[in-house]
């Protein structure tokens, strides 16, 4: 499978402390890469680094063999993000939102328009485009925010911990959205602390902490590995049971 | 600049609908007018050309328009209070259409409102500057201009509102007094006309007066240069500054 993100010993300091020390590793296209680690890993700063939020300080990252850095809007043009964050304005409708964000990355008139309601339909809110966010439940509000993330049609879909204090049935929604995403060919970096969910939808697996990768590869071979039935279990032996804050 | 017209557009949607600067930008200038003007009456009397509702017309407005500076700051906020920051840093625009929108769109639309205080006064209190009506919205035009370009430089550049807030709010003040905002500064005296000078208000306000009374737009002409070159100055400066992980 080809390569559609390639990261090579990627560095970020945020003053004596360094969040992350030169982590590498690749992304193929049409995978689900679950991106795991306990509080304070670096797996914030590694996403804001691949999204171009926060600048690096050494290392480089390659989108489609195509160095980010020179073509910072090549990627941006190819890449949704769903922030942990709830990122949606409470007084435009659930339809204005999707449109607004689509537009931003150059799309109007008819596309517009058509983009906005295969997004809405995606996550099931077409029905709801014209209420505002507020009139939404938690998971209604999630799912909008995965709209807005999606419109554009992104190749690369970075998912921050989208299922963060919702019901299960909303959370089951979000995964089957997600899964749905990926057969239709969008490669996902999911990042969450529900083991559970990563078994469920990741087919490859990187577990950061204290700013490096300490372990990568599928489920099976972490699983064989360490000689453990569950994610969690291989999760708490690498990282440890002490509290993270 | 990709995505400066998007960005632009929905800057006016919602700087209109903005309630802060509605209020600050219409409502209280009005109110003081009425206000000052009702006050000083008895103060104008001698004068025929120049009644309290005209003076203070010409000088409260102008004062508004540069307390604007504080409203303008937390509209560089606006993003990352809503937590919508991150879409835009993360979509194909640039940084320069982001800040740039945001100056133009307060800019536009505060200056709107001056527009509509001259507006309403005129039918309100039958306050009119004849043919010079053109040249004074362009001075507000350009002063609006400077303060929107100062408070986006200032909301990038400091992080916290409150401290932005007490930053300005003596100057503007102290400004405002020694331009004569509030009550005629030849009034108290030679020296605290000749210190008045430091005040840009000074400035304008005589500016205003001698173009709409004397016909004598040279005043006004320097300030409109003046406050027009410190707004392209603030503009590239905010550009410059603006960092992206501050934004969020």
């Amino acid at each position: 499978m080809e390569c559609i993100l390639k990261v090579n010993e990627l560095e970020k300091s945020y003053g004596e402390r360094k969040a992350v020390k030169g982590i590498s590793f690749n992304v193929k296209q049409g995978e689900i890469l679950g991106f795991l680690g306990p509080n304070g890993a670096g797996k914030s700063t590694s996403i804001n680094m691949i999204s171009t939020v926060v600048n690096y300080d050494k290392g480089s990252i390659f989108f489609l063999d195509k160095e980010v850095k020179r073509n910072e809007n090549y990627l941006k043009q190819n890449l949704g993000v769903v922030p942990q964050d709830i990122a949606v304005f409470t007084d435009l409708s659930a339809y204005n939102n999707v449109k607004f964000f689509c537009s931003l990355y150059g799309f109007s008139g008819k596309e517009l328009r058509k983009n906005v309601e295969e997004a809405l339909n995606f996550v099931g809110l077409w029905d709801r485009r014209k209420d505002l966010p507020s009139e939404f439940s938690g998971g209604m509000k999630r799912r909008l925010n995965i709209a807005c993330a999606i419109a554009h049609k992104p190749k690369l879909l970075i998912m921050d911990e989208p299922t963060v204090g919702i019901d299960p049935q909303s959370r089951n929604n979000i995964l089957e959205t997600v899964k749905k995403l990926n057969e239709n060919g969008t490669t996902i970096i999911y990042t969450s602390h529900y083991m559970e969910e990563v078994e469920n939808i990741c087919t490859n697996l990187i577990i950061m902490d204290e700013g490096t990768i300490i372990e990568e590869g599928t489920k099976e071979q972490l699983k064989n590995k360490y000689s453990k039935d569950s994610l969690e279990e291989i999760f708490l032996q690498l990282t440890g049971k002490e509290l993270r804050d | 600049m990709n995505g400066f017209i998007k960005l632009m557009a929905y800057g006016l949607q919602r700087r209109i609908k903005d309630f802060f600067i509605i209020i600050y930008s219409v409502v209280f200038p009005l109110l003081e007018i009425l206000l000052l003007g009702y006050l000083a009456t008895n103060f104008f009397k001698g004068d025929s050309a120049i009644t309290s509702n005209h003076y203070y017309t010409l000088v409260l407005l102008p004062f508004y328009l540069l307390t604007s500076v504080i409203t303008v700051a937390y509209v560089a906020k606006d993003e990352s209070l809503r937590k919508t920051a991150y879409r835009f840093i993360i979509a194909p625009i640039d940084n320069g259409a982001i800040v740039l929108s945001k100056v133009l769109s307060c800019t536009i639309v505060i200056w709107l409102c001056s527009a509509v205080n001259l507006l309403i006064v005129r039918v309100l209190l039958g306050v009119s500057f004849g043919s010079s009506t053109p040249i004074i919205l362009l001075m507000f035009f350009t002063e609006t201009f400077m303060a929107s370009a100062i408070g986006i430089y200032l909301g990038i550049c400091i992080k916290n509102f409150g401290t932005i807030k007490g930053i300005l709010n003596i100057p503007l003040t102290i400004f405002g007094l020694l331009g004569g905002t509030f009550f005629p500064a030849g009034s108290l005296g030679d020296t605290f006309e000749k210190i008045s000078y430091i005040s840009p208000f000074t400035w304008i306000n005589k500016g205003l007066i001698a173009a709409v009374y004397d016909n004598d737009i040279t005043i006004l002409i320097y300030s409109i240069v003046v406050t027009l070159v410190i707004a392209i100055v603030f503009s590239v400066l905010s550009v410059i500054s603006f960092k992206k992980e501050a934004f969020l």
